[in-house]
């Protein structure tokens, strides 16, 4: 049965003929994927998976994700995609069931065993293979295209609603902001469950671009194979959190740069998914400055989840210091530091909103702050999100939504100083401050209740997890402690406390109801770094 | 193919490349408080400052040295230093015989 051109257009993007992608050595071309998408959109359909329904699809880098993915979307159903299990045991199986709690799935694709021992109906990839293409659904706007998990949280992450109109409108934004054209190619290693990761691939399929993904392992062995790939392939556009930035300038120090390396193609590289620390930006800029890097192609920007990627883009203006795009200044002072920011801290602006997108500034009151002054960042738009799964869904691109950042404008452009929100990032990954107390916790010399898990700036820009831990023990025990409190935290979650200090029982900062005061510890923190 | 003459090293050469790689693998940060050389072969991995990001990037170090690839179920498989290097002095022995 053929497909018609108009439902691609609404659905795919247009261009089912497009160079398609390839994935470490291997290629599927636009048709290829099309149609295992199609079949896979059979499929659903036969089981009665329709309008709405969450499909859960192991988010590994596979051309079966692509497929996968775009054939829930034929199907009209939402398509979320997951952390595949991280191999590194006991975090990845309660993130796992996490993500399927908040997802509440129908059926889930697979061809591994990720979705093994869950009470859920699991489709072998390989079988929908066997079904006979039929039409796809015709979505409205206002049809949900997909589910972005917002956190590798142990306990519930947010399941965030992205319409039709909301991703079509985000990739507008992205191409208008990226100047796109037949020339253009995108190389990416970032994990496609990862909302910066699975944009690139749906812009590349909508507009027929040529992409090549690296596995995210393999970039995190050898960050210098990503910079290979991309002075191989000519690539002209990629995004990468800021951390990536500084592990390829480290692996550069540590083992040099290959002659042939040749960074002259690229047009854009887009730096976000956490707070950026300059330093990092000019550091990469440095070391490969040699390579043909033009220092203006580092793209600052700023987004999140519920916008389905970007809000801000840095764009090109006069040379300074650090290249055209960056533009880098200390936190403006003001007379009543509510918001308890950090001055001496040097912030990169995110440019100014991509199309379709508003940004607005309050202070505690809500009113509209000036500009240069620090407050509540908020944000409205076409690509902002009608809400999570299971809540409200709140009427789109009216009202105003707290982003939980903090920051400022100056000349329209958004400079983010910190966050209200008790996420902690973890090189570019959000994870829930109570599910690393819960391990802490779990010692029986901690006990419930007596820790609080933030993140903090250091000097050099970056974040740093820490932990204030109160427990009876003698001082002289106390780096016992630490070393266990790291150990288990690395051993459920696998990640690192960089800092954790013990306190004396009684002395963690709470509020007299006993609710842990995160932003104080953070603040503690800080003053003693 | 290069003519391979060298012997297979031991567990204690082993431990020094991986010492080495620590240092590289790790953030200045990091090794401010934590000193690869008091690594030894019974030091259990998860006690070492590294989270799954870099252990992926200590695998990758080893790989670069040793021209053994450690799959990514094995990298956090290991439970001890002397894991690691006896699977690198197998998968180099085996190379060996070919």
């Amino acid at each position: 049965m053929k497909m018609k051109a108009e439902i691609m257009g609404d659905i795919w993007g247009g261009v089912p003929n497009g160079p398609g992608i390839m994935i470490e050595a291997e290629h599927q071309s636009g048709i290829e994927l099309w149609e295992a998408a199609v079949r896979v959109a059979s499929c659903l359909q036969t089981k009665g998976v329709g309008q709405g329904a969450r499909v859960l699809i192991t988010g590994s880098t596979d051309h079966r994700t692509i497929s996968s993915f775009m054939g829930a979307v034929l199907a009209g159903a939402a398509p979320c995609l997951v952390a595949p299990p991280m191999l590194s045991g006991r975090m990845s199986e309660k993130q796992l069931l996490a993500a399927v709690s908040a997802c509440d799935p129908r059926i889930a694709i697979s061809w591994d065993d990720t979705f093994e021992g869950l009470d859920l109906e699991v489709i072998d990839f390989s079988s929908t293979m066997q079904y006979e293409p039929v039409e796809p659904v015709q979505a409205r706007a206002d049809d949900i295209h997909h589910i972005q998990l917002t956190s590798g949280s142990t306990s519930r992450p947010k399941a965030v609603l992205l319409t039709h109109n909301n991703v079509q409108s985000n990739i507008e934004a992205l191409v208008v902001s990226s100047g796109v054209d037949s020339s253009t190619r995108l190389v990416s290693w970032l994990p496609l469950y990862h909302d910066m990761g699975l944009m690139q691939v749906l812009a590349g399929l909508r507009y027929g671009l040529p992409v090549t993904l690296m596995q995210p392992t393999s970039y995190l062995r050898k960050p210098l194979d990503w910079i290979a790939l991309l002075s191989q392939d000519r690539a002209t556009h990629t995004a990468v959190p800021p951390f990536a930035l500084r592990a390829c300038v480290r692996s550069a120090r540590a083992l040099g740069i290959a002659e042939e390396i040749d960074l002259s193609s690229l047009s854009q590289v887009y730096v976000g998914a956490e707070p950026i620390p300059p330093a990092f930006l000019n550091d990469f800029i440095e070391t490969f400055k040699s390579k043909g890097l033009d220092p203006s192609v580092i793209t600052p920007s700023y987004g999140l989840a519920e916008s389905v990627l970007a809000v801000t883009i840095a764009a090109p203006r006069g040379v300074s210091e650090y290249g055209t795009r960056i533009r880098t200044q200390v936190v403006p002072e003001q007379g009543e530091n509510v918001f308890q920011i950090n001055y001496e801290k040097e912030v990169v602006s995110c440019g100014c909103p991509v199309q379709g997108m508003e940004v607005r500034i309050v202070g505690l009151d809500g009113e509209t702050v000036p500009e240069r002054s620090v407050g509540r960042v908020l944000i409205r738009g076409t690509s902002l999100s009608p809400g999570y799964l299971g809540e409200d869904r709140v009427e789109n691109s009216v009202g105003w939504r707290e982003t939980g950042d903090l920051g400022f404008l100056d000349q329209g452009e958004l400079y983010i100083t910190g966050r209200e929100k008790e996420i902690v990032i973890v090189r570019g990954r959000n994870y829930m401050p109570y599910d690393i107390e819960e391990v802490i916790e779990s010692h029986r010399l901690v006990g419930g209740g007596h820790s609080i898990v933030t993140n903090v700036t250091v000097p050099s820009g970056e974040e740093y997890l820490v932990a204030l831990v109160e427990s009876k023990i003698p001082v002289e025990e106390h780096q016992e402690l630490v070393d266990d409190i790291k150990l288990a935290v690395r051993t459920e979650l696998g990640l690192t406390l960089q800092y954790v200090h013990v306190l004396p029982r009684g002395q963690l900062p709470k509020t007299t109801s006993g609710k842990r005061q995160r932003l104080f510890a953070r603040k503690l923190f800080e003053q003693a770094m | 193919m290069d003519k391979i003459t060298k012997e297979i090293p031991t567990d204690e050469e082993l431990l020094e490349i991986i010492r080495a790689a620590l240092s590289t693998a790790l953030e200045e940060e990091i090794l401010e408080s934590f000193d690869p050389s008091s690594v030894d072969l019974d030091t259990l991995i998860l006690r070492l400052p590294l989270d799954s990001l870099t252990l992926m990037s200590l695998m990758g170090r080893l790989e670069e040295e040793t021209r053994v690839f450690i799959p990514d179920s094995k990298a956090f498989g290991f439970e001890r230093v002397v894991d690691v290097t006896t699977f690198l002095r197998e998968k180099l022995a085996a190379k060996e015989m070919r």
